[in-house]
């Protein structure tokens, strides 16, 4: 042990001793207090590091005491090995510890950055769009009234229906009447009745004889000759309403003339607007801005569009 | 009857009925008509059908052409709802607003429910569920629960499908066409988005493609979609 060393008295070594005079057993195997310059001096004067002059003294005790000294250097040296291995994985600890740190925020904000242009992406159609569309297909209508031809501004006369939304197609009153069905079309009595068949196949009847009817959609019916037809389908206003639309059709002929009607995109996409400098086939009575008949607004259009 | 006729000022009378038409039986008309054409004994418009829904929700339907139904009839009601608008009556209960982008979308043009398909694959799926949640609310807070966490909104992680999903396929999940390119594929973080898109498209547009298209025939007839 450092106890059996010769002790170095002289004013320049004797730096070991604390003020309050006692002695560091700094020097102890296995002690985690750093290895110090007094400690070694103080270990029996053996220059493991300092290069300082020697005194007689210590020379004497280095004599008296070379293979404790010898054998304290190696303990030191040993020490100080270990102190060095354990600085440096300190420091490595750390290092890792600062670029973990590093990447964690650099994570942090690429995620934060990710999650700002996701949102900024994310555009979908509000309520308010869709309320622009639908005045878009109002003005386009409004602007577009002047040009829908001779005879558009007087009434459409004698629209008869139904106020029931929708019955059945034959009543009681019907039993012992003549039906006739051709392609689709039911005249009773030779009276022309609309009809929607749902999901029935409407057979080819002439002439034949309403034997008994059950007045609702569904209901059992039976006519002479054509066994096919057992349910009685559906009339009233909306079959009604359907037959007038089905004569529009029909009358307007098969390759009919669309009106120049644009419904104007509220949302804009200017690849898909035809520019009117380059478009070929302008509309030369083309309001270039829409604008809505006297007396009318959007609202009061809209408002009326969801009652 | 010219082309003509389908801008003009309807005269109605109903049967039996002595009333003048100075526009309110018009009015009338218009709007039985189109509370009428929802009526499910026509099967011509189908709402969803939610026992969950309470009597608020229901006092507003939407309506999507049913899926089947007779294309004839919704030709028509297309025409129907062009000479509604033309007169400016009532078009009754709710057309879903799909409906409405639907009709407006030009052929061979992108749709306006749909983000375009070169768009953020997140952005495709936030815009269909929100086109989705017009018409069927539970199952598009169901698809965003796919997505993102319903109360912090954090984007799922493959950890969490993971968990959730693990060994699943797409049919299992999401209502897709049998034949669809997802339908057995496994569920996994990268492809539900897409799934997402492609479950809304089927359920608001594929399914009904034929009865959309005949309701648009008949609404453009004589009114030209141009975007």
């Amino acid at each position: 042990m450092p106890a059996a060393a010769p002790r170095c008295d002289g004013p320049s070594q004797d730096s070991g001793e604390d003020d309050d005079g006692v002695e560091d057993d700094a020097l102890s195997f296995g002690s985690d207090a750093p290895v110090s310059m007094e400690g070694c001096s103080r270990a029996g004067g053996a220059s493991v590091a300092l290069d300082t002059p020697r005194s007689p003294e210590r020379q004497d005790g280095e004599e008296g005491g070379e293979e404790g000294g010898e054998e304290a250097e190696a303990r030191a040296e040993q020490e100080r090995r270990v102190e060095d291995r354990r600085i440096a994985e300190m420091e490595r600890r750390h290092q890792l510890e600062l670029q973990r740190l590093a990447d964690d925020h650099h994570r942090r904000l690429e995620e934060e950055r990710r999650r700002d242009r996701q949102l900024k992406e994310q555009a979908p159609l509000s309520e308010e769009k869709f309320n622009d569309a639908l005045d878009a297909i109002l003005q386009a209508i409004t602007r577009e009234r002047e040009h829908a031809g001779k005879g558009a501004s007087t009434p459409w006369k004698n629209f008869k229906v139904q106020r029931e939304a929708v019955v059945g197609a034959f009543t009681e009153d019907d039993v012992g009447k003549s039906l006739t069905i051709a392609g689709g079309v039911v005249t009773v009595n030779g009276i022309s009745r609309a009809v929607l068949w749902g999901k029935q196949v409407p057979p080819k009847v002439s002439g034949a004889e309403i034997l008994s009817v059950e007045g609702r959609v569904g209901g059992r019916l039976e006519v002479q000759g054509a066994g096919m037809l057992r349910e009685n389908p559906m009339s009233g206003l909306v079959a009604q309403v359907l037959a007038y639309m089905g004569k529009v059709k029909a009358q307007v002929g098969p390759t009919p003339k669309p009106l120049s009607l644009a419904l104007v995109s509220p949302y804009p996409h200017p690849k898909n607007d035809p520019d009117p400098d380059t478009d070929p086939n302008p509309d030369p009575d083309r309001d270039p801005k829409p604008s809505l008949a006297p007396g009318r607004s959007l609202e009061a259009d809209r408002g009326r569009l969801q009652r | 009857m010219l082309q003509a006729d389908l801008w003009k000022p309807t005269v109605v009378v109903f049967n039996g009925e002595d009333g003048i038409d100075d526009g309110g039986l018009s009015v009338e008309m218009h709007a039985a008509f189109w509370k009428g054409v929802t009526a499910e004994v026509l099967g011509t418009l189908e709402e969803l059908e939610d026992e969950d829904r309470s009597d608020a929700e229901r006092s507003e339907p939407v309506f999507l052409p049913r899926v089947g139904a007779c294309t004839h009839s919704l030709e028509m009601v297309g025409l129907m709802l062009c000479k509604s608008l033309i007169n400016q009556h009532p078009t009754g209960p709710g057309l879903c607003r799909f409906v409405f982008d639907f009709l407006l979308e030009a052929e061979g043009k992108p749709s306006r429910a749909f983000a375009k398909e070169s768009a953020p694959i997140m952005e495709q799926a936030e815009t269909a569920i929100n086109s989705l949640s017009h018409f069927d609310v539970e199952q598009a807070s169901y698809f965003h629960g796919h997505l993102r966490d319903s109360e912090t909104g954090e984007l799922r992680t493959s950890e969490w499908v993971a968990e959730h999903y693990s060994g699943m396929t797409f049919s299992e999940l999401v209502p897709l066409p049998e034949g669809h390119a997802l339908y057995d594929e496994p569920v996994t973080v990268d492809n539900l988005p897409l799934a997402v898109v492609e479950s809304s498209k089927w359920l608001l547009r594929g399914s009904r493609l034929p009865q959309l298209e005949a309701l648009r025939r008949g609404f453009t007839r004589h009114v030209r979609s141009r975007r």
